[in-house]
């Protein structure tokens, strides 16, 4: 990994960067990632996103206090330019640009960029969504996609650098959850084998890849490639290998999901509902307690409004999705499955938001269709 | 009474109610799937409705060549159905329960409407499905009925009991209480009792929410608000002079949508079949937010602008203390005004 020596340097390389993503097609701009060795604190930085909209207009669409510049080559590249930080507000500029995967509606925010420079794009996505929708991976998936690019590594020696994830605030809280982040340099099975006995759960992981002279591995990697649930790939190098493995395989999750999440409103079905269900691995709904944790964390969920009908001992409540109108009724009609009931409208982006929500905050379970058995 | 214990014990009031309805919806399911269903799925040719529009014959004695509407007509075969009337609660004062007695008794009978080419069946049975809290008084009633008034009580009268097991995997427990069924096969089923849970019919009839009874009134706007009205809302503006975004809706279609989505389009119609929620309960939850100053009438009773805003707090609690702000504000004792408005619980006296 290089790092930028002085302000001139910073200069070239953001000349380098605003004529690589001035590129006029996304085979050209590839052309220029595959090869290029991305300086420190710089990182390529992807996020795989969902969207049935024209990206130009969903970009352009209501330009805040952040100025937009959107590209009119056939490559959809922007320019954003706006505030970040807290204590010290200051301006940045940050450049990306959109490359199609072989999913008609799932695309990659591709950009080279500081971490400031990345959160800028990122609040834009947020306030673009429900028409750019974030793709979520749960454990399982964000786990097979680390694990299959360990398998395509061109010839590279592999360590888990460091992983974020969450897990119990000791054996007695059992619903109090602490956030850990922890450096390493374990092998990917080793780092799993130990997330299992903690039971944590990774909201990222960090992989190192590392030269290697027989079974000796260089001490400084040759890329870094970090993974997070939210869909967000960062890496210093190696990006056709990652692209190849770890991205095109979060965008086929994405699509799968978004695909099974379409079409679930009442008023779309000519009234008859499509119910889905969140199976989990145990009964996580046995006691009282959890049926009232799980009602709780539905209380909380941001932007909508809620209806308790039921709350002692089984859970039923009405959600409404303040974001784009569509809405839910959540029952748990048995210990080991949560149904959602799609009501007038309900789109897949915010059935992926509800779902992720519920992954996230309470537990995971394998999301299926809800019916007669 | 302060003013907040008030308000809160009229939520509280009013979610029981809600809870009640819901479980009466339940019950409805769970007894037709008890009648007509096999184990593995509804048996082939088997028919169900509520609200279905059913007639009298000439010799009913309670009340002859009239339309009655049972909250479940249920036909097993060609030659046997039940008709059943559910009863979660039933009022303090016993002489109301003739009123239901009588219906029960009105329903035992050789009626028309029944989905076979004559329209009637050689075998059946009338049900009162009552809570088995209840289930011991109403048959000792329903006894002592048959030997003050033998005509009273018809030879196919039956109670059955049901009892919800409000637990983790909620389910409903149906045994017999009084009668004879005339079905040997649910006869057997019932003398020993069967467990249907809800998460089984919750599956096959998710969305459906209202039956033909008139749902205590927060129930539609409890719909309505975080529902029907929100896609509406969508790229529209607030109004800065009423705080709220207006919606211009029309009764009829939001009816019409509700009985699709919610009610009686949801299960199988035909032209006998009743359509709810009805469009007076309709209008009445719109008069009520008109009431709270939450919609504003635009053409009597038909067409309204409704000025909608999320609610930060639960919708259906929120609904229940401006309601009863409302009360207060008009320094009406508010009990008896809310019992008043209690009193049009799922109460279905209907036929």
């Amino acid at each position: 990994m290089s790092r930028l020596r002085n302000s001139r340097e910073r200069r070239d390389f953001d000349r380098y960067l605003e004529a690589a993503f001035g590129s006029s097609t996304a085979e050209k701009l590839t052309e220029h990632l595959v090869d290029m060795v991305v300086p420190t604190p710089f990182r390529l930085r992807m996020k795989v996103v969902f969207c049935d909209e024209n990206l130009r207009s969903v970009l352009g669409f209501q330009a805040s206090s952040n100025e937009i510049r959107v590209s009119e080559a056939e490559l959809v590249s922007f320019t954003i330019r706006g505030q970040v930080g807290t204590a010290h507000r200051h301006e940045v500029t940050a450049r990306a640009a959109f490359l199609p995967t072989e999913h008609a509606n799932v695309t990659v925010a591709v950009s080279v960029a500081r971490h400031e420079e990345w959160q800028l794009v990122l609040r834009l996505f947020r306030r673009r969504y429900p028409a750019l929708v974030p793709i979520y991976l749960a454990q399982r998936e964000l786990i097979e996609t680390v694990q299959a690019l360990s398998k395509e590594t061109d010839g590279l020696g592999i360590k888990v650098r460091e992983i974020t994830a969450r897990e119990k605030l000791g054996e007695d809280a059992l619903r109090r959850l602490k956030s850990v982040r922890e450096w390493t340099e374990e092998s990917i099975a080793t780092v799993l084998e130990t997330a299992a006995d903690r039971r944590q759960s990774f909201a990222s992981i960090t992989l190192g890849f590392y030269r290697r002279a027989g079974e000796t591995l260089h001490p400084a990697p040759a890329a870094i490639c970090k993974i997070s649930r939210d869909a967000q790939v960062q890496v210093t190098g190696r990006f056709a290998m990652v692209w190849s493995t770890a991205v095109r395989r979060i965008a086929s999750i994405g699509a799968a999901k978004l695909a099974s999440y379409g079409h679930r409103g009442l008023r779309e079905r000519k009234y008859v509902a499509a119910p889905l269900e969140i199976r989990f691995r145990s009964a996580v709904l046995k006691e009282l307690a959890d049926v009232r944790q799980f009602i709780d964390i539905i209380g909380r969920y941001p932007h909508s409004m809620r209806s308790v009908q039921h709350g002692n001992p089984y859970a039923h409540v009405r959600v409404a999705d303040l974001f784009d109108g569509s809405s839910f009724d959540i029952w748990s009609l048995d210990a080991q499955s949560i149904a959602i009931v799609p009501q007038l409208r309900a789109t897949n982006a915010s059935i992926n938001r509800l779902i992720h929500y519920i992954f996230d905050r309470f537990r995971e379970g394998d999301v299926r269709e809800y019916t007669a058995e | 009474m302060s003013a907040n214990t008030q308000q809160s014990s009229y939520y509280t009031e009013v979610r029981e109610g809600v809870d009640d309805y819901t479980t009466t919806v339940h019950a409805v399911l769970c007894f037709a799937a008890c009648v007509l269903h096999n184990g593995v799925g509804f048996i082939a040719g088997t028919e169900f409705g509520s609200g279905r529009r059913m007639m009298t014959s000439e010799h009913n004695v309670v009340q002859p060549a009239t339309v009655v509407t049972p909250d479940l007509v249920a036909q097993k075969s060609a030659a046997y159905g039940i008709v059943a009337e559910v009863k979660v609660s039933l009022p303090r004062d016993r002489e109301r329960w003739r009123e239901h007695l009588e219906q029960l008794r009105k329903y035992d009978d050789d009626l028309a409407g029944w989905w076979s080419e004559a329209g009637t069946v050689s075998s059946w049975n009338a049900v009162l499905l009552i809570e088995q809290a209840r289930g011991r008084v109403v048959v000792k009633a329903l006894e002592e009925l048959a030997s003050e008034r033998p005509e009273m009580v018809g030879p196919r009268s039956a109670v059955v009991e049901f009892n919800r097991a409000d637990q983790a995997n909620p389910y409903l427990f149906f045994r017999s209480a009084y009668g004879s069924i005339s079905d040997v096969e649910l006869a057997s089923k019932l003398e020993e009792g069967v467990k249907i849970p809800r998460d089984k019919v919750l599956r096959g009839f998710p969305a459906i929410r209202f039956y033909d009874a008139r749902p205590p009134l927060e129930l539609i706007l409890d719909t309505l608000w975080p529902d029907f009205f929100p896609p509406l809302s969508i790229g529209k503006e607030r109004d800065d002079a009423t705080g709220g975004i207006p919606l211009d809706v029309n009764v009829d279609d939001v009816s019409r949508e509700l009985q699709l989505a919610y009610g009686s389009g949801a299960l199988k119609r035909d032209e006998r079949s009743s359509e709810f929620p009805r469009r007076v309960w309709v209008r009445e939850a719109f008069k009520c937010l008109t009431d709270l100053g939450l919609a504003i009438e635009l053409e009597a009773g038909s067409r309204y602008k409704v000025l909608f805003r999320p609610f930060r707090e639960d919708v259906l609690q929120t609904f229940c203390e401006m309601r009863a702000k409302r009360v207060q504000k008009r320094s009406e004792p508010i009990t008896d005004q809310m019992d008043l408005q209690l009193e049009d619980r799922p109460r279905p006296d209907k036929g």
